[in-house]
């Protein structure tokens, strides 16, 4: 049986520490017999949240990722059932062979399923995918009472959308049903675009868009003048059997090692300087090969898991990532305005990425229909008056921030950005009414002041 | 490399990440667990059916019984295809406990290797027919030299050990393999509660291990780091090594 010891956590952005009692936990019921044993808990996977999502500073943690057991699997309909705390790489190497894939994946495979649900996540492909709660058939949810609730779209409809997106302040999601998507080979078809400033950029995703499954967008973060918001324009489709070249069509569901590089120590100080990174983004323009070529789903998806705890590049201070979405309307002057506002922070940005959004989802799901645009900076301590000055444009312009990845929005700007929060706030109320599940977000955000306020 | 696994102590820390990782690679597996994991052996079962596209088989097996592996070796049928067996139960409990309690650190040492004498025993009498296969057994590093902080539970793995180097002095001549695999503290529910800065990852040292065992090597040490820093700790002579407080 596992047992509750103390422990310094971060979030992904490394910013700050968060001392909380942790629990490894490796099956449910263990889970079931140590709920009770603490008054408030959150649940954390793998702790790739870049801000205070997964973290509960002076009350109790459960770590998830022992919860990695397959429960079903049918290789004709790609119905895929596990438990929650299985990771996106574990489950690859399951279905993978089997000539089955994600229906949607984020840029790491280092997340386990049930964070995945919890912060509702979206891919290259959500134009045409959604985010993940779409593809899910069922849940099951530990709630706050001890029992265990199944909920999908048409089950127990308002938990599931409540929990969706929830952050895990519905309870502890335990197992996850969803509907895979086929797969012929594990690679992808890729064509990249060279675009010369954030104009040509956004237009040629959105007519790509049209056309392919995924799109993305890098910027070189620090071009200006007529050149700010060039970069490249990625845009890929899974390949079918006749796609591929002979060599390939021998093993088409190849699955790579995982990577073995790793940065073995936390840097004592930020490494990714504005000078060299003017040089890295230069060189990374000229060299854009634009045209099709064949990549494996892990070039595509996941470049940056090459480098096992690359968050450690940023030294003490850590980093922050800015991620927002806008409608439409007046995204490419704000999208502009937010780069060159952000080019006058200390060493920032380091890496800018662009994307367009499709319909959006679950109650605090952060998509909507627009453009959303992914900043990682360095932490310094300006940076978040300035953020607070974004924050505040974007919420004028109705977008919003994405919470797996913030750590310091306001709780009047979170109120404006989900005007959902109301039914959400319901939901909590009737699972929740005592906030057993807090999490540092949710405090700053005054969630838990909101439902505990509201009892007499 | 050998396809069908046998596993004892299969519902928990290191033997279910093993198991995972040998499921992966499409083998074979039979998983052993305690009456009391029960439940736990059932959902182990259906994952690695998943994970490895052949079914599963189990076992209940009480090692506090005399003869609980027995009826599983008899019925075991492979039809003359080589067989591996890893043995990975084991239990650490504090060494200040085991001192204030001997008979539990008897009973820690009936856990800890009596119960793998009839394992490794009936394991080698059944590969001893078919002359190969391939007998594995999680050590410890701890059992490496007596350490005031751990000589209880190092005790019961240096036994382990020397059993395991038997075995493989009596095969030398044939094809069955014996890795001695030596585990540096790894993250599991075994070792929880105690520092967690110098823990590995249990899927990495099951990656480790499973690739020293396919490799057919005598001894594993995951990480492999150990291996350099127990060489230095079993040659300090006497007169330094007890001064240190290790």
């Amino acid at each position: 049986m596992s047992s509750w010891y103390e422990t310094t956590l971060t979030g992904w952005g490394r910013t700050g520490l968060s001392t909380s009692e942790v629990n490894d936990l490796h099956s449910v019921i263990e889970l079931l017999a140590m709920f009770d044993t603490r008054p408030q808990v959150l649940a954390r996977g793998l702790g790739r949240s870049y801000g205070d999502a997964a973290l509960n500073t002076g009350r109790a943690i459960f770590r998830t990722a022992g919860l990695e057991r397959a429960v079903e699997f049918d290789h004709d309909t790609g119905h895929f059932t596990c438990e929650a705390g299985l990771s996106l790489a574990d489950l690859i190497r399951i279905v993978l062979p089997a000539g089955w894939f994600l229906p949607v994946t984020p840029g790491t495979r280092q997340v386990t399923v049930g964070g995945c649900v919890a912060a509702d996540v979206h891919g290259k492909n959500h134009l045409n995918s959604g985010t993940i709660s779409r593809h899910v058939l069922w849940l099951d949810l530990l709630t706050a009472g001890g029992e265990i609730i199944r909920c999908s779209a048409e089950e127990n409809s308002d938990l599931f959308h409540a929990t969706t997106g929830g952050m895990g302040l519905t309870g502890v999601i335990l197992r996850v049903a969803m509907r895979l998507r086929k797969a012929e080979t594990s690679f992808m078809k890729v064509n990249r675009l060279r675009t010369a400033n954030l104009a040509e950029t956004m237009n040629a995703l959105t007519i790509a868009d049209e056309i392919w499954e995924s799109s993305v967008a890098w910027i070189d973060g620090l071009s200006y003048g007529q050149e700010l918001g060039r970069g490249e324009v990625i845009l890929g489709h899974h390949a079918k059997q006749e796609d591929l070249t002979f060599k390939l069509s021998v093993e088409p569901h190849r699955m790579p090692d995982e990577s073995r590089l790793s940065i073995p120590f936390d840097f004592p100080l930020n490494v990714l300087r504005q000078s060299w990174l003017r040089v890295f983004n230069s060189h990374r323009f000229k060299r854009i090969t634009t045209g099709e070529s064949m990549e494996d789903i892990w070039q595509f998806h996941y470049p940056l898991d090459a480098l096992n705890g690359w968050n450690r590049l940023y030294g003490p201070l850590g980093f922050h990532q800015y991620q927002f979405v806008i409608p439409d309307q007046g995204a490419e002057s704000f999208m502009g305005y937010a780069l060159k506002r952000l080019q006058n922070v200390q060493e920032s940005p380091v890496l800018v990425v662009l994307k367009r959004f499709g319909a959006g989802a679950g109650w605090l799901s952060f998509p909507i229909p627009g453009w959303t645009m992914a900043v990682d900076l360095p932490y310094s301590p300006r940076l978040f008056d300035v953020l607070e000055k974004l924050d505040k444009r974007v919420v004028t312009l109705g977008g919003r921030v994405y919470l797996a990845k913030d750590e310091r929005v306001l709780p009047k700007h979170f109120r404006e950005m989900y005007p959902d929060i109301e039914r959400w706030l319901e939901v909590k109320r009737n699972v929740d009414p005592t906030c057993r599940f807090t999490s540092d977000l949710s405090r700053r955000l005054l969630i838990d002041q909101e439902i505990m306020g509201s009892r007499p | 490399m050998i396809e069908n696994w046998i596993i004892a102590g299969a519902t928990g820390g290191l033997g279910s990440a093993i198991a995972r990782e040998l499921a992966d690679k499409g083998c074979n597996l039979t998983i052993l667990g305690s009456p009391l994991s029960k439940k736990l052996l059932m959902e182990n079962v259906r994952d690695l059916e998943i994970r490895s596209g052949n079914p599963v088989k189990s076992g209940i097996v009480d090692v506090s019984i005399p003869g609980t592996f027995k009826a599983m070796f008899d019925k075991l049928e492979l039809d003359g295809r080589p067989l591996g067996v890893i043995w990975s139960i084991g239990v650490l409990w504090p060494q200040g406990e085991l001192e204030r309690d001997p008979i539990r650190a008897s009973i820690a040492h009936q856990i800890n290797y009596t119960a793998a004498i009839e394992f490794l025993e009936l394991a080698a009498a059944h590969m001893k027919a078919s002359d190969c296969g391939h007998i594995v057994a999680l050590g410890s590093p701890a059992g490496d030299r007596g350490r005031r902080s751990n000589y209880l539970y190092g005790a019961s793995k240096a036994a382990l050990h020397t059993h395991l180097e038997g075995l493989r002095h009596r095969f030398a001549k044939s094809a069955i393999v014996v890795t001695c695999v030596k585990p540096g503290p790894t993250r599991t529910p075994m070792t929880a509660g105690m520092t967690q800065r110098l823990q590995a990852d249990p899927k990495l040292q099951a990656r480790r291990i499973v690739s020293g065992i396919q490799r057919g090597r005598q001894v594993v040490y995951a990480p492999s780091i150990w291996w350099p820093v127990m060489k230095i700790v079993r040659h300090l002579p006497n007169l330094i090594y007890d001064k240190l407080d290790l």
